[in-house]
């Protein structure tokens, strides 16, 4: 009895730091919001208001926004945070740090469940618990309004309560598994990738106990079918993820194998034309973006986008690297009950990045970090019982100590190098200036104001910043989005509208002047000096 | 068993190794003087200077049989390739044959020696010559192993004796102590061979002090006497590295003079006001140990390990990887097994494959095939484990699942090779000419017929150390060359040849003022101005121009 309240208090102690490492500075740091940001805010301003979405759809299951049609489990979420704040960068990112902090507990649970037969579970299951708390990779995402988190979230709850129906024989819990794990899939793609695969093989590992259960396997089957139809069925959402596809930007990726046929054809080369066949390119393709995931380069040191981790590191502590090896090692060695859920999970979990462009993707590949939290674990709670085993020897005390110090430089970098540099580093990523120039664009009342295309999004911009009246808009807009020809909201104007500028007219730019002789009247500075948004008044 | 039952020819695993062998010398001789199209210029230079050191007993440097290094083009080469290819020239002549052989040799010779070396290695485990012969196959049919093999790399030599001498350590070890003794000659010469054994050995002649000093103990006066040997074996080496000219090719390549690092260092401090945690966190030191683990990560690029290699054409055909894509898996698998097995083979053979890299994770192009050979048979010894415990494994399983398994892993294992294969003969050489600095021997040709005519020769020096193509393929002895040339050392201590008898060598517009009238320009084609002639061509395999031989109009 006492042991467990320990645990508990512990685990309290655990889910306020990862709280705190989430929610600290929320909305400062990055000091401001990306385009999809601003739209999942003010998409959710616009149901709290007017029950409709920016283009007067109510309720949407998709919202179509710059026309990547938004997953809505994000936008839902921020309904409340915004009415209770207000519409600012707090509230909007205000989900992603709550399922972020949350998660945290989910994997205590998790661990708890996975390793139900395995000694020492619960301080296994603390360890779990505090390394995502602590990891940057989660931190990084639950720090800004990106649905990653959210689809995370949904998995190990999912995976929580599939584990306990069973080992429970609980009914309610498989129909709030499934549920949760529809929710992920309409959180966010690639769980729509991640999520039905992952569930066949789980019901494959425990087909035992499924096929005991006709009934209720038939009936969760249909309920998962049921729960998912909405997005399955839904053109725009699977339109959306075919157009980031590799195979999309199939002149680049087929070039070299197109001339090589070509070349064969020439040359008479019959096992050539057979060699240089595009459907090789596919498949190496999409088995190099795999492995790319598993690249310690991108993991340890360098990760991908600027926006997707802390300047100068990577997604993962290097000091992980060996504890991560080891407690897969572990878990195979020692035959944990589950080690097949993780490894598989693993394995599946680069796939949606893999048929994705821009390969290796820290936040397409979000769902890869729980096993890799889990297997550090393991490989450090063994560790740790190794060292401070009865057998003295100097050697493993001596490395106890420096593994420990180097979690803690670790972590002081990583808090370093976040929030002291991810502002003066990462603003032009985060789109800064752009806040400043549509706050600026609202006091202008007698003048026409004009966004450049190099400011891009600059409507939902300035839409949020000055909470501009949803239902106003809904009512009063023609083209907004991805349209490049030019429109207006009142006497602001976006779009190709160069032509159309008078003298007067104010023109807001993120390049040089485009009439030559302009007055420069205002212009944002990012933190590092050079120049984010220039305002310039034609003469 | 022992090895004089070994040598039996009615003992199959020696015929099966035999045939490994001759499948490994087939794969590296086969072609080689046309795969690859060309001597690369390190290939030319180490030639002119073991014909230099076999017809004179001097370097072309004019120094008497060296032993630490060849000052060549200021780089200084490793001695040990260039005595075995003067070995070469002896029955084989002065050819390109003759310069690849040394490596091609040693390099099948591998494949053999690591057969033993796995054997001692793996002495416990239960099927240790059937493993021996996985790993020993492995590295027969490895590209990496395979291309680094068909021309005359120092490394490839390196990797031999390394290998060679490794196998000699565990063989003294369990049995004849006084094999140590030859043991430390290969490892010694295995460091007089290529700049990254003298990183590499030292760290695995330690490793094997820390993991082997029981055994060691036991052979005192052995080891005491290998110990000795090598040590005077070294004396030349010692005062070579004393000496500041060994450092400038390291200084030159090595990642610590980037000042990138301090750059970005001094900005971190200064944004965040050079506080406390900035001075310990963005210190400098923190950064280059970052850029020294970027570095050393690179050698897990997937790209580069398992589709297209180095990015250098020379080390890889860009049509595979430096490992098979299919072993992959086992890679993986053999990794588990052998920490399972969770002894002091494990550790061995973890070190070796940690300590690979080490002296080319410094430099700044990696990850880079050739100076990190040392990984080649340690992949493949972990490859190998891991397929013979699959093999294991699968075998007590149903047969179908084991079948479908080992087909699968064989067809995807057959494209691959053919798909190497047929690019790697086919349009390899075509594309990659250039890389190979084609054309020297035809155009040096060409010229040498017609020089009687002119009173001098300009030639083009932009494809690079035009002045040693020409001493190798025209013949030019080297008591003419010491006579005739002007070797100039640069700042960096690298030496620029312009002048040897009637050529000049010459970078930039190939033609000048002071030129005599009757010159006979060979140029490339942008240093070619419309006043010359083009009287006769050489191109590239893929059709390009390379040598445009050109008269005054």
């Amino acid at each position: 009895m006492n042991k467990k309240i320990i645990t508990l208090l512990v685990l309290a102690l655990i889910f306020l730091l990862g709280t705190f490492l989430r929610f600290y500075q929320l909305g400062k740091t990055p000091d401001s919001l990306d385009w999809d940001e601003a739209a999942w805010g003010y998409n959710a301003y616009s149901i709290l208001h007017t029950g409709k979405d920016e283009y007067g759809v109510s309720f949407p299951i998709s919202f179509k926004s710059f026309g990547d049609y938004k997953q809505p489990v994000y936008i839902y979420s921020e309904v409340l945070p915004i009415a209770i704040f207000g519409l600012n960068a707090f509230s909007t990112r205000f989900p992603s740090a709550f399922y972020g902090s949350l998660s945290t507990i989910f994997v205590f649970l998790l661990v708890f469940e996975l390793l139900y037969k395995t000694k020492n579970r619960d301080r296994i299951a603390l360890a779990g618990a505090l390394i995502f708390a602590i990891s940057p990779w989660s931190i990084q995402f639950s720090r800004v309004a990106f649905e990653a988190t959210l689809g995370v979230f949904f998995v190990l709850v999912g995976l929580y309560l599939l584990l306990l129906g069973i080992r429970k024989k609980s009914n309610i819990a498989f129909v709030i598994s499934i549920v949760s794990f529809a929710l992920s899939a309409y959180s966010y793609h690639s769980e729509k990738i991640f999520m039905p695969l992952f569930i066949i093989v789980l019901f494959l590992l425990f087909h035992k106990y499924f096929l005991q259960r006709k009934v209720l396997t038939a009936f969760l089957l249909i309920l998962i079918f049921l729960t998912n139809s909405l997005w399955l069925f839904n053109s725009t959402t699977t339109a959306r993820g075919a157009s980031v596809l590799f195979t999309s930007q199939q002149t680049q990726l087929l070039k070299n194998s197109a001339n090589a046929i070509i070349y064969d054809h020439q040359h008479n080369d019959k096992l050539g034309v057979l060699l240089n066949n595009r459907r090789i390119v596919y498949a190496n393709t999409f088995i190099l973006n795999y492995l790319k995931h598993w690249d310690p380069n991108w993991l340890f040191i360098t990760g991908d986008l600027q926006r997707h981790h802390a300047p100068g590191m990577g997604l993962l502590y290097l000091i992980s690297l060996p504890f991560i090896l080891f407690g897969l090692f572990v878990s195979f060695r020692d035959k944990f009950e589950n080690r097949y859920i993780l490894l598989i999970w693993f394995l599946l979990s680069p796939i949606a990045s893999a048929i994705a462009i821009d390969a290796p993707n820290a936040e397409r590949s979000l769902i890869m970090l729980p096993p890799l939290v889990i297997w550090e674990a393991v490989g450090f709670m063994t560790f740790l019982n190794w060292s401070i085993s009865k057998n003295l020897m100097i050697v493993k005390r001596f490395l106890l100590i420096f593994v420990i110090i180097a979690y803690i430089f670790n972590f002081g970098y990583y808090l370093q190098q976040y929030f002291a540099h991810t502002n003066y580093d990462t603003q032009q990523y985060w789109q800064y200036g752009y806040q400043q120039a549509a706050e600026f664009a609202a006091t202008q009342t007698n003048k026409n104001v004009y966004f450049d295309n190099s400011i891009e999004q600059g409507y939902i911009f300035y839409l949020f910043y000055n909470k501009f009246d949803p239902a106003k808009y809904q009512a009063m807009h023609t083209n907004s989005g991805m349209g490049k020809s030019c429109w207006s909201i009142g006497t602001v104007y976006f779009g190709s509208c160069q032509t159309k500028v008078n003298k007067g007219d104010l023109y807001i730019t993120s390049n040089g002047d485009p009439f030559t002789k302009s007055k420069l009247i205002n212009k944002v500075q990012y933190l590092n000096g050079n120049t984010a948004v220039y305002i310039y008044e034609k003469s | 068993m022992d090895y004089m039952k070994f040598f039996n020819l009615a003992n199959k695993k020696l015929i099966i190794l035999l045939f490994i062998f001759l499948v490994a010398f087939i794969l590296r001789f086969g072609d080689v003087t046309k795969v690859p199209p060309s001597l690369y210029w390190d290939e030319v230079s180490q030639g002119y200077n073991a014909y230099s050191v076999l017809t004179t007993g001097y370097d072309e440097h004019h120094n008497l049989l060296p032993l630490a290094d060849f000052v060549a083009f200021g780089d200084n080469k490793a001695p040990v390739n260039i005595y075995f290819i003067a070995l070469s020239m002896i029955f084989l002549g002065k050819t390109t044959l003759a310069i690849r052989f040394p490596s091609i040799l040693l390099g099948s010779l591998t494949v053999v020696c690591a057969y033993f070396l796995v054997r001692e290695v793996f002495w416990q485990h239960k099927k240790r010559d059937i493993l021996a012969l996985v790993v020993s196959g492995l590295l027969a049919i490895s590209p990496w192993h395979i291309l680094l093999s068909r021309a005359s790399y120092e490394a490839n030599i390196a990797t031999f004796f390394t290998v060679l001498g490794l196998f000699l350590f565990f063989l003294a070890k369990r049995k004849y102590g006084w094999i140590y003794i030859f043991s430390s000659i290969s490892l010694v010469v295995g460091f007089y061979s290529f700049n990254a054994q003298r990183v590499f050995i030292p760290l695995i002649v330690f490793s094997l002090i820390v993991l082997y000093w029981r055994d060691l103990l036991k052979t005192k006066k052995m080891i005491f006497l290998s110990a000795v040997v090598g040590a005077i074996l070294l004396i030349p080496m010692f005062f070579y590295l004393l000496n500041p000219d060994s450092r400038t090719r390291f200084a030159e390549v090595n990642i610590f003079s980037d000042s990138g690092v301090v750059n970005q260092s001094n900005t971190w401090l200064s944004e965040d006001n050079n506080s406390l945690t900035g001075k310990i966190f963005d210190n400098r030191r923190v950064g280059y140990t970052f850029l020294y683990l970027k570095h050393y990560f690179d050698f897990f690029n997937p790209q580069y390990l398992f589709f297209t290699g180095d990015v250098d054409t020379r080390f890889s055909s860009q049509a595979s990887g430096e490992l098979w894509l299919w072993e992959l898996p086992f890679i993986l698998i053999g990794f588990f097994a052998l920490f399972k097995m969770k002894n002091r083979t494990t550790w061995f053979v973890f070190l070796w494959f940690l300590l690979a890299p080490v002296a080319a994770a410094t430099a700044r192009e990696t990850p880079h095939a050739l100076r990190s050979e040392t990984y080649i048979p340690i992949y493949e010894m972990i490859a190998g484990l891991g397929l013979v415990t699959a093999y294991l494994f699968l075998k007590e399983q149903k047969r179908i699942f084991f079948y479908t398994v080992f087909s699968f892993v064989f067809l995807v294992a057959i494209f691959e090779g053919v798909y190497l294969w047929h690019e790697y003969f086919t349009t390899y050489p075509i594309k990659n000419s250039y890389d190979w600095q084609y054309g020297y021997s035809q155009a040096i040709a060409k010229t040498e017929k017609l020089q009687k005519n002119f009173d001098m020769i300009a030639f083009t020096d932009t494809y690079g150390r035009a002045y040693v193509y020409y001493l190798f393929y025209a013949n030019v002895s080297p008591q003419t060359y010491w006579k005739e040339g002007n070797p100039t050392a640069d700042v960096f201590g690298l030496y620029n040849v312009t002048r040897v008898g009637k050529y000049n060598f010459r970078g930039g517009i190939i033609e000048q003022s002071s030129d005599p009238k009757r010159t006979l320009y060979v140029a490339s084609e942008s240093q070619l101005k419309p006043d010359l002639r083009v009287i006769d061509r050489v191109n590239f395999l893929n059709g390009d121009p390379a040598f445009l031989l050109a008269v005054k109009k």
